[in-house]
């Protein structure tokens, strides 16, 4: 976590803790979020990590803050032998000058490529133009770029290079870091690979004009980074991703549950109606649904109506015929013995037996039934033998008769009817019910059974046939839909038990996309303000506003939005009517800011060439916003002109100002880079004694490097005289051009009205004294005569002359 | 600087004596040359501006003197109405004469925050010298 997000985590929490609405789990999940996602499943599993504690201090490692100590280019694009652009690592600004060509561009590039490995001016450029002629051709030695840097708590530098082979491509250079008092290694970026990317310390020309019209997502990704607020974005993401899957399901059963409902309502099937009275609720009662879908037809009436008929049987043709045949017998025997006599026999007996037993207790004497009758004992043995008879034939009918009704029941234990609720299945039954009744009926009678059995065989058959098709028939409506009803409510489940998840998951979202855009606001108020300063300090008389700078859109569409207006016109962007230089100054407002973040590791910012479409008043702004930032930044500006340069001397900025010369073959040289009127002076008496030039030359020259002194001193006092009166800058440029001559330049210097020309001699004669008044025509003329005095002398009036025009 | 001689004291050669094939543009144009091609003949950080300013000179040394063989009277009016008159009398010369001379001036003269020109510039501008004081040269 670097310092931005802690700051953005330390702000979540006192968010989080402050807010009423929040409770312990929402905290939970939104800091577990933050964390990552294994935390955020910890948390949804009810296990406690420490990342979900808002008590948990965030880490953030302090970075070594660095500078710049030096820029080595050789053999690249401009520059052929090796040269060092020097620079004293600390705060402060570096001007390098140089004209277009000159080479400074080269060490800008340079330092950007051996910092971040690409640069800006190839990136994206798919041109072979630009992807090939970056080695310099009149380079004998290897091809490389370095960067030496000092950072905080190291002692020494840090040189960080960049090498081709001889003929390897722009991208295939080998990168090395070697740190102070260690061995050179490879490198990949380190650490700071992502912090390049984030806070840019690079600005070329190019890219000026695109942070304001290039990729908008880009700088929306840049500031998204420098804030810090990835790590918001990633929480919510990961809020949403863990939410995701739980109401996919919930709406998949939600859904499911009415397609599933529709189907159930159009079979015929009371299992169906059942399910979907039961799927009408939002929330149905599952455990009855899983009755439903795991139970079978057996548990239904319909079903038991069928499998009751289906149950029905008729004993075998074997078993009616023997059961016939012995009903015939006991019938036939029976039949036989039931004679009166053998009805009567028993009782016969008894009264015998009687008798007998009446005699043996009386002996002989008249009937006491009859009384005619006399019992004696040749009656005695007659009624003896009659009365055994008698008991015998009594003997033989109950057997008679015992086996009459044995052998009826076994016929009718064949019969059964039809069980009730077989008669009401949904099925045809009349056929079997008829020949039923003939085979119910035919119970007592062999020859009847025997011949309803067949009839009562086929129907049943038949019955069956039709019970089994219309079962078969039920299964096919219903299976598919009890295992679809069983899927369902499996499913149905998972999201019940889901459910308490689910819920506080949306709750945390919905806190942590309420609170992202305050958060985000919050941290982009700095900078906005930031960017705000530097558009205040630049536009000078410009009439553009610049509004909240602002994060706007989502996904593609993301951007970074500036309210700017024209003359306090509400409403739109202005983009369309700003100046290509007011597009810079735009662009400088979001780079600055950036580049210089506290967080920053670091502590330098190198800019290419941001005056080139800036008018003067522009440039007065950015001299002043760049000493600014120089006061707490190492700040290095390359610059193909002496605009910037003249503004910060002008201003009196304290300023290293270097300045690049390029020789013929790509040899560089660079030279600190003086006050002009200084260096044209100094260059006239560097010419008075260069013996290389012949003495009847050097007059000429030295003369026109004297009136250039003239010139600058005079130009130099016009612009100190007339800004200092609140004359616009482009009318004092529009003045200086007018004055095409050195006696016009010196005339508005000197008397500040162009006017007054006739009155300059005088006016000199009396102020600086004759002799630097003749060096001054000495000047004009000279240029293409000569001078005709010692070169001492005339350089010592020259001296003179310029002493007092800069009084 | 080289202290052991006495007081340079350049020679003066009004450009009305100057007859001839124009010696002082030659002589301006190969001191130009020896600068660009040793930069270190004179004091650090000069020879850019100082090739310029020989380069410019050359160029007027060499105006001057096509005024001398054809219209003296000329010479005596500023160099801008020069190049006016140049053009008039020999339209393509004149008009590279005056684009060079332009630049030359812009370059020499401390105007709009110029910088140093660079070598590679600079025999550009020597080229284009020596082309123009060779036609001037034709022309008289």
């Amino acid at each position: 976590m670097h310092e931005a997000e802690r700051g953005l985590h330390d702000l979540l929490v006192e968010h989080l803790t402050t807010d009423e609405q929040v409770d312990a789990d929402v905290t939970g999940l939104v800091l577990a979020a933050w964390s990552g996602a294994e935390d955020l499943a910890e948390t949804l599993a009810g296990r406690s990590t420490p990342a979900a504690d808002p008590s948990t201090p965030a880490d953030a490692p302090e970075p070594p803050e660095a500078y710049l100590a030096a820029v080595h280019v050789a053999g690249f694009r401009g520059i052929g032998e090796e040269y060092t652009l020097p620079l004293r690592p600390g705060p402060g600004l570096t001007l390098v000058t140089g004209r277009n060509g000159s080479g400074k561009s080269s060490f800008a590039e340079g330092a950007e490529l051996a910092l971040t490995g690409t640069s800006s001016r190839w990136h994206n450029r798919s041109s072979v133009i630009w992807r090939e002629g970056w080695r310099n051709l009149h380079a004998t030695g290897p091809t490389s770029v370095s960067v030496d840097l000092v950072t905080t708590g190291a002692t020494g530098t840090t040189r960080v290079t960049r090498r081709w082979e001889p003929e390897a491509g722009l991208d295939d250079a080998v990168w090395t870091v070697q740190e102070p008092g260690a061995k050179r290694t490879g490198y990949d970026g380190g650490t700071w690979r992502q912090d390049m990317e984030t806070y840019r310390p690079f600005l070329s020309y190019g890219e000026l004009g695109a942070l304001i019209d290039g990729k908008p997502s880009e700088l929306h990704d840049a500031l998204f980074r420098l804030l810090g607020l990835g790590p918001l974005s990633d929480a919510q993401d990961r809020l949403k991703a863990a939410r995701k899957p739980l109401e996919d399901a919930a709406r998949s059963v939600n859904s499911g549950r009415r397609d599933l409902r529709a189907a159930l309502e159009s079979v015929e099937d009371e299992r169906a109606s059942a399910a979907a009275a039961l799927l009408k609720k939002t929330a149905p009662d599952l455990d009855a649904v899983a009755e439903l879908a795991t139970g079978s037809d057996d548990d239904t009436a319909v079903g038991e109506r069928l499998r009751a008929l289906q149950q029905v049987t008729l004993p075998a043709a074997d078993d009616v015929a023997a059961a016939a045949a012995r009903l015939r017998s006991a019938r036939e025997t029976h039949g036989r013995i039931a004679t009166d006599e053998a009805r009567s026999a028993d009782e016969t007996a008894t009264l015998l037996r009687a008798a007998l037993h009446h005699h043996d207790g009386h002996g002989d004497g008249s009937c006491p039934v009859c009384g005619s009758g006399a019992l004696d004992a040749a009656w005695h043995d007659r009624a003896a033998a009659r009365a055994g008879e008698l008991e015998a034939s009594a003997v033989a009918l109950r057997t008679a008769t015992r086996e009459l009704d044995e052998a009826r029941a076994a016929a009718a234990a064949l019969v059964a009817p039809l069980p009730e609720p077989a008669l009401s299945a949904p099925v045809d039954t009349d056929g079997l019910v008829a020949v039923w009744e003939a085979w119910t009926g035919a119970a007592g009678d062999p020859d009847a059974l025997e011949a309803a059995h067949g009839p009562a065989l086929a129907a049943l058959e038949s019955a069956r046939k039709a019970v089994d098709a219309e079962l078969a028939h039920r299964d096919e409506v219903w299976a598919p839909l009890a295992r679809r009803l069983a899927t369902w409510h499996d499913e149905a489940y998972a999201v019940q038990r889901d459910q308490p998840a689910r819920h506080r998951l949306a709750a945390a979202d919905a806190w942590l996309a309420g609170t992202a855009g305050t958060l985000r606001d919050q941290r982009l108020a700095p900078f906005a303000e930031a960017s705000q300063h530097v558009w205040r300090t630049l536009r000078q008389q410009s009439n553009v506003e610049l509004g909240p700078v602002r994060l706007d859109g989502k996904g593609n569409r993301r951007r970074v939005a500036l309210d700017v207006s024209v003359d306090d016109a509400e409403g739109g962007t202005a983009l369309g009517v700003m100046s290509q230089g007011e597009l810079h100054a735009l662009g400088l407002s979001l780079f600055l800011p950036r580049a210089t973040v506290p967080e920053s590791p670091f502590r330098f910012v190198m800019i290419d060439d941001p005056v080139q479409a800036m008018d003067p008043a522009k440039v007065d702004g950015l001299a002043a916003l760049l000493s600014e930032v120089a006061q707490d930044r190492q700040v290095v500006v390359f610059s193909h002109d002496d605009r910037l340069a003249d503004s910060v001397r002008r201003l009196g900025r304290p300023a290293t100002i270097l300045e690049v010369q390029r020789r013929e073959r790509s040899a560089v040289e660079i030279h600190r880079n003086s006050d002009p009127v200084e260096r044209y002076l100094k260059d006239a008496e560097v010419l008075a004694w260069a013996e290389e030039i012949p003495i009847a030359i050097r007059g000429e020259v030295v003369a026109t490097s004297c009136r250039s002194a003239i010139e600058a001193a005079c130009q130099d006092r016009i612009r100190r005289t007339r800004l200092a009166r609140g004359v616009p800058h482009a009318d004092v440029e529009a003045a200086l051009a007018d004055a095409r001559t050195t006696h016009q330049l010196a005339t508005l210097a000197v008397f500040d009205d162009a006017g007054r020309g006739s009155d300059l001699l005088g006016r000199l004669n009396a102020g600086a004294g004759r002799a630097a008044t003749d060096a001054f025509q000495k000047c004009r003329a000279g240029a293409h005569t000569g001078i005709s005095v010692p070169l001492r002398d005339f350089l010592r009036d020259v001296r003179r002359l310029v002493g007092w025009l800069r009084r | 600087m080289s202290g052991s001689h006495a007081h340079p004291v350049a020679a003066t050669g009004a450009h009305s004596q100057r007859r001839g094939p124009t010696p002082g543009a030659r002589a301006r144009l190969d001191a130009a040359d020896r600068l660009l091609r040793e930069p270190e003949a004179v004091e650090a950080a000069v020879w850019p501006r100082a090739c310029t300013w020989l380069i410019r000179i050359a160029v007027e040394h060499g105006v001057d003197d096509y005024w001398s063989g054809t219209a003296p009277a000329v010479a005596r009016t500023n160099r801008r109405a020069q190049f006016v008159v140049l053009r008039h009398r020999e339209p393509e010369l004149g008009q590279r004469a005056e684009e060079l001379w332009s630049r030359l001036s812009r370059a020499a003269h401390h105007h709009a925050y110029e910088l140093a020109p660079t070598a590679a510039e600079l025999r550009a501008w020597h080229g284009e010298a020596e082309a123009v004081i060779k036609g001037l040269a034709h022309g008289r």
